[in-house]
């Protein structure tokens, strides 16, 4: 009872973090994020910059403003809330004279001082991004309309100033040149192919919730992972994760059961029958990740933190008594006189070394047919899992002005027919929902281009096969998909099928599908029909427009 | 090696518990090994003295006898080995305790326990010298 208390209680904290920072974001949105001076107590006053007055010109691609002071500019900050940009100068008065600044693709621009830093704010037209150059004692902050974004890059990279003296912090800065090495999701996005509309592969719809969701929101594949099995290796990975500054590292990447680490020798598989809070906390992981920013001159700290909660398994090995009689059974034929470990292992310390050695592998051998048809039993048992990671990020790599980053969430449930004689063995009903908030994307248009995505996903997918050979298999597919592309209006989209998969003869399928689209952005909202032979066995099924 | 086994000859008779931890499934065996060259009646110098699984239907907490007075137990060893099987494969910990107590008293000082990371199968075994 004790354990599961501390466990709940670090959980709950752990709830409590996640609720803090979702409420956060909703009071940062509303006021802009300052950076503070932390050394304002010990330095000496510094005299406050004198700002000129802002110049606004329209450009070919949209509109420029110029802000000009009497000192070096290079400790500004810049960031985007929604249709807001805001553009933080640290120490600066709000120039004298200023007349009303507007210009193409953007409104309501506003200046204001709060505490010794000026606040600029600009109200982002649909469609407009917004990134800031700075060279010495000036600014620009540039507006750009989407259609005109990638030529706007190209000649913003032309004006940047030295890496090391500029901010990088607005999300069209993610645009640049992006790393040689950085890496994209291993999880297949549903956009792809989706509303590119053709060849989509209905068994490569992926209705999974990752395995360590902190590593897919923040879109890294770790080469290392630290899985820490006790208490000491938890802190210490923790502890690995912060520099001597306190300031979290990058390429942290920590993937773990936090209940079994630390209460797992106090736990076995009886207990874990009998207590359904055991079997909650022992299937709940937590991962935890850390990655730079998405191009080589961002210096940014994303951070992330996943938890993935299986809520029930019918099909957990765990709990499998098939299985485990069928260990015992295997291990019984090897203990039986003239099996292979009838005798003890030797004393001899040399000779027990060898003789373990050698037992391991005929135990794993001799085994691995049960984990092999258990699966097989157990592929289509109904389960329901959720996946959630929230997501911070510093501009300056600073621990101290973390902010929320956006996340997601997944959740997939699955039913396995089992109380239907019928449909147990081989058929199965998923639905899945997703959510990503402010995911980064590759551009599939323009190389090296990345932007920001929101969207919500259902998926369902139906598989059924009545009787015990398996000569039919009727399916169902359908997802719905909602998205928006830097913060402009919501597209929806839908794909629906209906298929039949018939076996005429050993390894010959005849097999049959009608299906439709909706809401695809050029209009070719198509109904398709369909039908394929194929030779050989193959679990997979395809469907191709004609 | 496990630590050696002090035992009392005037002392109760000795018990083992086994205990193990996290959620594999074990099967275990422990054995009475006599001294030197003797035999038991079978011919063999050890003869099987418990057998059991832990899994979801036994709990994983064995304790029993050696089945001798500690009196005539000088010279014999005890041997144990833990078959661990990860349920479905996979990565995860094990841990294993083995305690002989004679009364209230650890007669093996300190007790045997072994933990680690078990890749889809573990064999752990040990033994040690009881004397009186």
């Amino acid at each position: 009872m004790k354990k599961t208390s501390l466990s709940l209680t670090l959980l709950g904290l752990l709830f409590a973090l996640c609720a803090h920072s979702a409420m956060a974001q909703l009071t940062q949105a509303q006021r802009p994020n300052i950076p503070s001076n932390g050394n304002s107590l010990l330095a000496p006053a510094t005299p406050a910059k004198r700002i000129a007055p802002l110049i606004s010109s329209d450009t070919s691609e949209g509109a420029r403003v110029k802000i000009t002071s009497d000192m070096p500019l290079n400790d500004y900050s810049a960031y985007r809330s929604n249709d807001l940009f805001y553009v933080v100068i640290p120490q600066a008065e709000i120039p004298q004279g200023q007349s009303p600044v507007s210009g193409v693709g953007f409104a309501d621009a506003k200046m204001e001082r709060q505490g010794d830093d000026l606040i600029l704010s600009f109200r982002l037209k649909q469609g407009v991004t917004a990134s800031v150059n700075q060279k010495f004692n000036r600014l620009e902050v540039i507006f750009v309309s989407s259609e005109s974004a990638s030529a706007a890059v190209k000649n913003s990279v032309e004006d940047v100033a030295p890496a090391s003296t500029e901010q990088r912090t607005s999300k069209q800065k993610r645009t640049r040149r992006a790393a040689a090495n950085h890496s994209t999701p291993s999880l297949q996005d549903p956009l792809e192919g989706f509303q590119k509309g053709n060849d989509i592969s209905l068994a490569d719809i992926d209705l999974t919730v990752p395995e360590s969701p902190a590593f897919t929101v923040l879109g890294v594949t770790p080469e290392t992972v630290v899985r820490p099995t006790t208490p000491r290796e938890f802190a210490s990975s923790l502890l690995n994760g912060l520099d001597q500054n306190g300031n979290f590292q990058t390429g942290v990447a920590f993937d773990a059961v936090p209940f079994l680490v630390f209460f797992g020798n106090d736990t076995n598989l009886y207990d874990y029958k009998r207590s359904a809070m055991t079997r909650f906390l022992s299937r709940t992981q937590l991962s935890f990740a850390t990655a730079k920013g998405v191009t080589d001159d961002d210096k940014s700290t994303r951070l992330a933190l996943g938890l993935r909660m299986t809520l029930w398994d019918s099909g957990d090995p765990r709990l499998d008594r098939a299985l485990q009689t069928c260990y015992k059974d295997e291990t019984d034929k090897l203990f039986a006189a003239g099996g292979d470990f009838d005798d003890p292992i030797p004393l001899d310390p040399t000779e027990r070394d060898e003789e373990i050695s050698r037992r391991e592998k005929i135990f794993a051998d001799k085994t691995e047919p049960c984990d092999d048809t258990a699966r097989k039993r157990n592929w289509n048992a109904s389960s329901w899992i959720v996946g959630l990671a929230p997501s911070w990020i510093s501009e300056t790599g600073s621990t101290s002005n973390f902010r929320w980053n956006g996340g997601g969430f997944w959740t997939s449930v699955a039913y396995g027919f089992e109380q239907v004689q019928a449909l147990k063995d081989n058929s199965q009903l998923i639905f899945h929902a997703r959510y990503r908030n402010n995911e980064i994307v590759p551009d599939a248009d323009t190389e090296g281009l990345f932007f920001s995505q929101d969207s919500l996903y259902f998926g369902s997918r139906l598989r059924v096969s009545p009787g015990k050979k398996a000569s039919s298999i009727l399916s169902f597919e359908g997802v719905f998909l909602r998205s928006r592309r830097d913060n402009n209006e919501y597209d929806n989209s839908s794909r629906y099928s209906l298929g039949l998969e018939q076996r005429l003869a050993n390894n010959i399928w005849f097999a049959l599908s009608l299906g439709g689209h909706s809401g695809r952005e050029d209009g070719t909202n198509q109904t398709f029909v369909t039908t394929s032979f194929k030779w050989g066995f193959s679990k997979k099924e395809s469907t191709t427009e004609q | 090696m496990a630590a050696n086994t002090n035992l009392s000859a005037n002392g109760g008779a000795p018990e083992i518990t086994v205990k193990c931890g996290n959620l594999n499934w074990y099967r275990y065996r422990v054995f009475l090994w006599k001294p030197g060259d003797e035999k038991w009646p079978d011919g063999k110098s050890f003869k099987k003295i418990r057998e059991g699984i832990f899994d979801t239907e036994n709990n994983a907490l064995d304790t029993f006898p050696i089945g001798m007075d500690a009196g005539d137990l000088d010279g014999y060893h005890l041997s144990w080995e833990f078959y661990i099987k990860m349920p479905g494969g996979g990565t995860g910990q094990y841990s294993v305790v083995v305690q002989v107590k004679q009364g209230d008293e650890d007669a093996m000082n300190p007790p045997y326990t072994a933990g680690g990371q078990v890749k889809n199968v573990k064999i752990v075994a040990d033994s040690t010298e009881l004397m009186v």
